[in-house]
């Protein structure tokens, strides 16, 4: 299961067991087309797959049509989940590849001016340093690759183990660590140049 | 002489590409174990978790909107439940559901539809194509889509002739039909550059929709 950040370790194996069950209910509903039970799956994956998504594709109308794109898959096709999965890896799966075509058709790289001004867009409580630091890291993932981009966001933000990522972006556990060094490293590099104060 | 090799080999790389998930609570417990055993004699990863525990919440944090997104999901989603044989509810040209085209057709009227600067399109919701979508649509309403064109766009009511033509050459089009009974220009573009034209059309604040009215290059 893949989870928001903030959650301790027992509170995740117990809340992860009831909703990986809910999610197969879910799904079994959908099967039968039930637009009720695609609903509360929506809502409940729309956050998690948006900050996955946004941290691959970045652009929001990108983001928007990949996130509808990957539930669609869902909806049609609900009968694909075998269960050999949680239900999370199987639609971040999805959500991977559907985003990894969408970057190859729209490979806009972001400037740091844009990464100011989406930044100055979101929470209004964020101090400036706050501001600075993320439009920095913004512009900074932006030049990674998406691959790169997923491994940092499943990880940091969805909380996923190497071995969840590696089944979710369809490769071996070593790529997914080491994608996941260079990535922090490259990172660590773009902060330390321009805040030497933030390490 | 020999060379001096320091003790930090496999095990720090290792301990260093593990750092992330001792941090996220996702090792298995021997994994744990290895990380704690090392943590407690470098500093370098001690710094390292230190960095980490700053770069996780930063990467962590971007707004969110799920009810503009939904709707338009459960649009698509009430599209595809619609019963083979009965239309469905709304226009659909090209191989993607085409809302503008209903509410340009209500509103072409108002406008003046003899020049390229006329008829335009007030306000729009686009549907996203069925992901692997294959079945062959057709024009519910609207003319079809003449051989030749491969974009189908629309701009805002208030677009001077000028920005249309400019916005054309930029991206290397020709007119091949348009506008349309739906106030729709229907635009031919060298076939490798169509992903680029749309990304450039959509990127002009002039432009209400700019979508794809072919297959496109096989991707």
């Amino acid at each position: 299961m893949l989870y928001g950040p903030g959650q301790s370790e027992v509170d995740r194996q117990t809340e992860g067991a009831s909703l990986a069950s809910d999610d197969v209910r879910l799904i079994r509903r959908i099967v039968e087309r039930d637009l009720r039970a695609f609903e509360a799956l929506y809502r409940d994956y729309h956050p998690r797959l948006t900050r996955f998504l946004t941290n691959m594709l970045r652009l929001p109308h990108l983001v928007e049509e990949a996130l509808n794109d990957t539930m669609m898959v869902v909806w049609k096709r609900p009968d694909k989940y075998n269960g050999a999965s949680k239900v999370s890896t199987w639609i971040f799966a999805i959500a991977y590849r559907t985003a990894l075509k969408a970057r190859s058709r729209h490979d806009e790289p972001l400037d740091d001016q844009s990464a100011l001004e989406l930044v100055d867009g979101g929470d209004p409580e964020q101090s400036m340093g706050q501001r600075q630091v993320q439009a920095i890291l913004l512009t900074a993932m932006d030049r990674l690759s998406a691959e790169h981009r997923a491994v940092l966001g499943l990880t940091y933000f969805h909380g996923a183990g190497y071995r969840e990522i590696a089944e979710i972006m369809g490769c071996p556990v070593g790529t997914v660590k080491t994608r996941m060094l260079h990535a922090r490293r490259y990172l660590k590099g773009m902060l330390a140049g321009r805040l030497g104060d933030w390490l | 002489m020999g060379r001096v090799i320091g003790f930090r080999g496999g095990k720090h790389r290792e301990v260093q590409e593990l750092l992330p998930w001792y941090l996220n609570g996702q090792l298995d417990p021997t994994e744990e174990d290895r990380v704690r055993a090392h943590l407690s004699v470098c500093a370098e990863c001690q710094a390292e978790v230190r960095f980490q525990e700053r770069l996780g919440p930063e990467i962590a944090q971007l707004p969110l909107n799920v009810e503009h997104s939904w709707s338009r999901m459960r649009r698509m989603v009430e599209a595809d439940r619609a019963p083979a044989g009965r239309p469905r509810p709304e226009p659909v040209w090209g191989g993607r559901s085409w809302a503008p085209i209903a509410l340009a057709r209500r509103t072409a009227p108002l406008l003046g539809v003899g020049a390229l600067a006329g008829a335009l399109l007030v306000a729009v919701v686009a549907y996203s194509p069925p992901f692997g979508a294959t079945a062959q649509y057709h024009a519910l309403g609207a003319r079809a889509a003449p051989t030749g064109g491969n974009v189908m766009v629309i701009f805002r009511p208030d677009t001077p002739e000028r920005s249309l033509r400019e916005a054309l050459i930029a991206i290397h089009a020709h007119l091949v039909d348009g506008p349309t009974e739906a106030d729709a220009y229907v635009l031919s573009v060298p076939a490798p550059e169509r992903e680029i034209a749309l990304a450039a059309l959509r990127a002009r604040a002039e432009v209400v929709t700019a979508q794809p009215i072919d297959p496109g290059p096989s991707r």
